[in-house]
């Protein structure tokens, strides 16, 4: 009988150790990291380069395109020398720039900033294909063609400088790579584009604004605290190649959304002419009573896009706008061939649309 | 034109090439019912003996057999009750209803399935029907037994995964499945998430899928229709059943209203997950100035009352409510020392439900045609909320709140009808109309009592059906079943019309032994937005439109089924499906983002899904179960998408096998267990990483992912054995049931999803450069998520 009992005890024991089992497993960690072979993701050049016809500037950036598997264990200073190495630039076959790795002993850093080099004062043809050849030791060769952008056809331009609105920016913007943003309250002032447009393919254009004090010495916009607001909203909900371009929210009449550029198809564009209506925002650096000059100029830049550096801008943007989990992945386009990265060819019309001596409005 | 008129032909033609029959035929009809529960018994068989001619009960029970005057020796059956035979000479039309007994109740009589029973001898093929009590016998998760994640341990009917009651039929996705209550589309089939699905199995009658060679009576969608009944209610008594378990319980009441007239059935099941834990969280809650609350549950109501105006007309009405609710509040309170208070109050959470709701009336015309109208309403609704006080001292008090609404309304009418003039011929036609009216997603916003509503246009559309099949016998051994739906969309001055031809046959190889084959042709003119990571209440429900064509697939499929003594069954088939105008988010799209019209957030492409499946199942005994084996391929391709090229499509699952066993010990002991395998899951990770610069800013730089193929990665593969062991005593007064289970046995941690975890460290000297030694280290790691380890259940079940 004694024997039994403790038999049924022993039994009883066991199912509590069971169960103690089973609840404790349940208790579990369901996160654990794992090795991941995805397919075969050989290292290749990420190359960013850009012709802008503006100040005749040819810019090249490359780096190492690496699988993230191979990111187990990295030191962000850890720097992949380049042995032998050149870049080409050709257009029309006619050989513009070309870098080798001997005589410039150029290293490779592998996530950072990468290699950059490049020139200005170029001379590039509207039409003319241009062709990237960038061959780096180690690396498939990475080669691109783009096409020279006609220059964009502005029928129209005006911006009254006279006119201060004050406008509310209900989202803070951020420039792209710069630290400050601005919202609340700002003054504006109107800005008016037309632009002609050849209808017989698609067309992609960028719109910027650069203040004079405030540029690079090539010409370059500086810090990109240069903005550009957008108010006819419809040109943007009738255009769905322009939305992704930069995030955007529809607002109440009284609100502009401040860019430091904007990117737009043609699509929306009513028939072979697009007008714009854009704000400018007062947000320079200096009073333009302080300036040199004591004068504020205000340039519109507007450049006519590739259909590659569009869709490249857009992915990008894209992807950095996503929302994680809730948002559809998104593979950056790009027209590099064994590499990854967008040769870019933008053709762009400086315009000095106001010339006005003024130390009113908010400064920033 | 012409198309028109070969579907008026079609409709015209059916019915009149029907009647040509021999004259002095006359016709038994009636009803087959459950003995007990005076259930309408589905798909009952009525052979008769002496010229083995037969047919087969609908729906509702009805039955109809024109046989030439002389002897007759009828045999009615139905799996899982014992037969019953009436032997006459008929000689004048005649109704017997029939009532037949449960195998249950009987023990010694024996069970045998009737030859017209057994499936080879169908021409319907691609098609499950599981008793309810089989599926009640699977092991469940949390011992709430879910009727579709039963469905999904059959062949050519996957899960999306853990915490996914989507089903993915033959490489479908899950919009593509019509799911019907009583004939009522229900939209979102899904309860916490996916976790469970909005059925209450206590309140359901009968479960049909069908996964292809779909009968001209059904359209809609594309991949499979899941036909569910609820009971009608107990005619002559009253009876009970309910469930108390670790999450949920429920309760289904159901009797006479006037014995044998009417009756009523009333089932209600709510979790109480919130309610027990709102000590813990108070508890928890240990700030006075910052309290949290969070809570969820859900909720279902079944309620269906029939009543028999007399032996030729009966009506119905039947209706289901379901919510599920989750919330999480915030309070906080803050003092900013020089007498000021400040409060705050953040009420935020996810809702979503069902309604649906449906009218049926049942007439029988004449003793060879039954007729059924049906009137229904359906809603399904989404509600993301969010609202906010503040209070500050001296100052008014603010308020902000934000909604997020989407949903459809269906208002439908349907007339459907069955005629049998010879046992040579079923003959089935009719026609319904949809009034859907869609929202798909708009945010309300509500600043200090100013509403503001973005996006979101309702959208008004009429869909129309015609159709009309038959089930001939052509030969003893050849049997086909010809039919054509047509249907068509009406939405913002765009019609859309799809004619869809169906046809399936079966041919008797031997007496045991069937080949199958089928072509249906299906359209679907609503579709679902689905995030691709995973499925939930924030999908879009949306129309065809102007912009967007209609889903269409054409599937051909060829099979052999082979009886064994009536308790074994074998089938295989083959597949090869193609769907037009599937639809994607585009990249980088979002539900959330209502900026953007989801028009264009979307595109359409093709799909493509092939493969075999096997099934072998046991039939009765004590000893049953079956094993289900797929085979298969599934893939997608948008031209804006992948490069244009075609890509596996999510659920694209090489293999996928489910092992089912229940063994019954005697009266009181029921054991049982399932067995799943899966190939895991195609998804889409980042596989490589770059930095490109701005080429306009090339002082900045922007970290970007490669994605590489879509859907390129798949996960690793899912597989799980959940146990079941319920014991049985038959009290004095009910019944009871003790449930232990467990889920995830062996505790396999599936994936989930993967996600990409960043590290920084910094090593070496601080002082020192990266030259010295030192530097900031960085990794990139690839995590698995997983959702449910094992667990235990155990619940509590009566029956009166």
């Amino acid at each position: 009988m004694k024997k039994a009992k403790n038999k049924n005890k022993n039994r009883f024991d066991s199912i509590k150790v069971a169960v103690c089992i089973l609840f404790l497993s349940s208790c579990d960690n369901m996160i654990k990291n794992i090795d991941v072979e995805p397919a075969h993701f050989s290292p290749r050049l990420a190359v960013s380069a850009t012709i802008n016809t503006d100040g005749g500037v040819f810019s090249i950036t490359f780096a190492e395109a690496r699988s993230i598997g191979s990111y187990r264990d990295w030191r962000e200073e850890t720097q992949t020398i380049i042995r032998k190495g050149s870049i080409s630039l050709y257009e029309d076959e006619r050989l513009l720039f070309r870098e080798e790795s001997e005589r410039f002993d150029m290293s490779l850093n592998s996530a950072r900033s990468g290699y950059s080099t490049g020139a200005k004062g170029l001379e590039f043809k509207a039409g003319a294909s241009c062709k990237l050849v960038v061959e780096i030791d180690g690396y498939p060769t990475a080669s691109a063609i783009t096409i020279i952008p006609e220059a964009p056809i502005i029928e129209h331009i005006s911006a009254d400088m006279q006119q201060f609105v004050k406008k509310n920016n209900p989202y803070k913007v951020e420039p792209r790579g710069h630290s400050g943003h601005f919202y609340g309250e700002i003054t504006m002032s109107p800005l008016t584009i037309r632009i002609k447009d050849n209808s017989s393919q698609r067309n992609y254009y960028m719109v910027q604004r650069s203040d004079r004090q405030d540029v690079y010495p090539d010409g370059s916009p500086m810090g990109g605290l240069t903005f550009i607001g957008i108010s006819n909203t419809a040109l943007i909900q009738d255009n769905p190649d322009m939305e992704s371009a930069q995030s955007f929210l529809e607002g109440e009449e009284t609100d502009v959304y401040l860019f430091d550029r904007i990117l737009l198809s043609d699509m929306s564009f009513p028939n072979t002419t697009g007008t714009l209506d854009l704000w400018v925002a007062n947000t320079s650096y200096k009073k333009p009573c302080e300036t040199p000059a004591g004068y504020l100029f205000l340039d519109i830049l507007v450049s006519h896009l590739s259909a590659a550096t569009f869709e490249h801008y857009r992915s990008l943007a894209l992807q950095s706008n996503g929302t994680g989990f809730f948002s559809e992945p998104v593979s950056i386009a790009g027209n590099i061939e064994n590499g990854y990265g967008c040769f870019a060819a933008i053709n762009t019309v400086r315009t000095t649309v106001a010339k006005q001596e003024f130390c009113e409005g908010i400064y920033y | 034109m012409r198309q028109v008129k070969i579907i008026l032909l079609f409709f015209l033609c059916v019915p009149v090439f029907a009647q040509n029959v021999p004259a002095k035929r006359f016709t038994v009809s009636g009803h087959l019912t459950d003995s007990v529960t005076t259930e309408a018994l589905t798909g009952a068989t009525v052979y008769n003996r002496a010229d083995l001619s037969g047919t087969s009960a609908n729906q509702y029970g009805f039955y109809s057999l024109t046989l030439p005057a002389g002897k007759v020796d009828f045999r009615y059956s139905y799996v899982g009750y014992a037969s019953q035979t009436r032997s006459f000479t008929l000689s004048r039309d005649t109704i017997i209803d029939i009532r037949l007994n449960a195998s249950m109740m009987l023990e010694e009589v024996e069970i045998t399935a009737d030859k017209s029973s057994r499936s080879h001898e169908s021409t319907q093929m691609s098609t499950i029907h599981v008793p309810m009590s089989r599926l009640k016998a699977v092991p469940a998760l949390l011992g709430e037994v879910d009727i579709l994640k039963a469905l999904q341990l059959m062949p050519g009917i996957q899960s999306g995964g853990e915490g996914s009651s989507g089903l993915y039929v033959r490489g479908g996705g899950p919009d593509q499945n019509l799911i019907l209550l009583d004939g009522v589309p229900v939209y979102n089939a899904s309860h916490l998430f996916g976790f469970f699905s909005v059925f209450n199995a206590d309140a359901i009658n009968n479960v049909e899928l069908l996964k292809g060679g779909f009968p001209a009576r059904y359209g809609g969608r594309i991949s499979s229709v899941i036909d569910i009944s609820m009971k009608e209610g107990n005619m002559q008594s009253y009876h009970g059943e309910g469930a108390i378990g670790l999450v949920a319980s429920k309760l289904t009441l159901e009797g006479p209203v006037v014995r044998n007239k009417a009756s009523f059935i009333l089932s209600a099941r709510r979790t109480y997950v919130d309610l027990l834990a709102r000590p813990f969280i108070k508890a928890a809650n240990t700030d006075e100035n910052n309290q949290i609350m969070v809570g969820y549950y859900f909720y279902d109501l079944n309620a269906k009352i029939n009543y028999r105006i007399s032996s030729k007309d009966r009506i119905f009405l039947s209706a289901y409510l379901g919510d599920d609710k989750f919330s999480a509040e915030q309070e906080e309170t803050e003092d900013d020392g020089y007498y000021n208070t400040s409060r705050y109050k953040v009420q935020s959470g996810l809702a979503w439900g069902n309604l649906t709701a449906a009218f049926r009336w049942n007439h029988v015309f004449t003793n060879q045609l039954f007729g059924n109208t049906t009137l229904t309403y359906s809603r399904y609704r989404m509600n993301i909320f969010m609202k906010n006080w503040e209070s500050k001292s001296g100052s008014p008090d603010e308020y902000y709140g934000m909604d997020y609404i989407s949903g459809i309304h269906d208002w439908s009418g349907k007339l459907s009808f069955d005629y049998l003039p010879s046992p040579n011929h079923y003959i089935r036609f009719g026609g319904n109309l949809i009034y859907h009216t869609f929202n798909p997603g708009a945010i309300g916003t509500n600043i200090e009592a100013i509403p503001v509503t973005l996006g979101g246009q309702k959208i008004h559309t009429f869909e129309y059906a015609l159709y009309a099949e038959d089930d001939i016998r052509l030969t003893d051994r050849l049997k086909a079943n010809v039919g054509l739906h047509w249907s068509a969309f009406n939405v913002r001055g765009k019609f859309y019309h799809v004619l869809q031809p169906r046809i399936s046959a079966r041919y008797l190889l031997a007496d045991h032994l069937s080949a199958k084959a089928s072509y249906s042709r299906m359209a679907q003119y609503v579709h679902l937005l689905t995030n691709s990571n995973l499925g939930l209440p924030t999908d879009l429900w949306v129309p065809t439109t102007d912009m967007l064509a209609p889903q269409r697939s054409d599937m051909v499929a060829v099979g052999l089924v082979q009886n064994f003594k009536d308790d074994y069954e074998l089938s295989i088939e083959g597949y090869y499906k193609t769907m037009d105008n599937v639809m994607e988010y585009r990249e980088g799209a979002s539900v959330f983002d209502v900026n953007n019209q989801w028009e264009d957030k979307v595109l359409q492409g093709k799909g493509r899904s092939y493969g075999m499946e096997v099934f072998a199942q046991k039939k009765t005994g004590s000893f049953t179960g079956w094993i289900g084996y797929t085979l298969s391929w599934a893939d997608r391709q948008f031209d804006d998408l992948n490069q244009g090229r075609r890509f596996n499509y999510k659920y694209d699952r090489r293999h996928d096998l489910s092992v089912v066993v229940i063994k019954r010990f005697g009266k009181r002991v029921e054991l049982s267990g399932t067995w799943v395998f899966g190939s895991g899951n195609c998804i889409t990770i980042p596989i490589g990483l770059y930095h490109v610069s701005d080429p306009l800013h090339p002082d900045t730089q922007e970290e970007v992912m490669e994605y590489g193929e879509r859907n390129g990665y798949r996960m690793s593969p899912y597989h799980r054995l959940d146990l079941s062991l319920s014991l049985i005593k038959q009290k004095r007064h009910y019944e009871r049931r003790w449930i232990f289970g467990v889920y995830n046995a062996y505790n396999r941690r599936n994936p989930y999803y993967i996600d990409i975890e960043e590290h920084s460290r910094y090593e070496g000297n601080p002082t020192s450069s990266a030259w010295q030694g030192g530097g900031y280290y960085k990794q990139y790691l690839y995590q698995q998520i997983s959702l449910f380890p094992i667990i235990p259940s155990i619940s509590y079940q009566f029956k009166f």
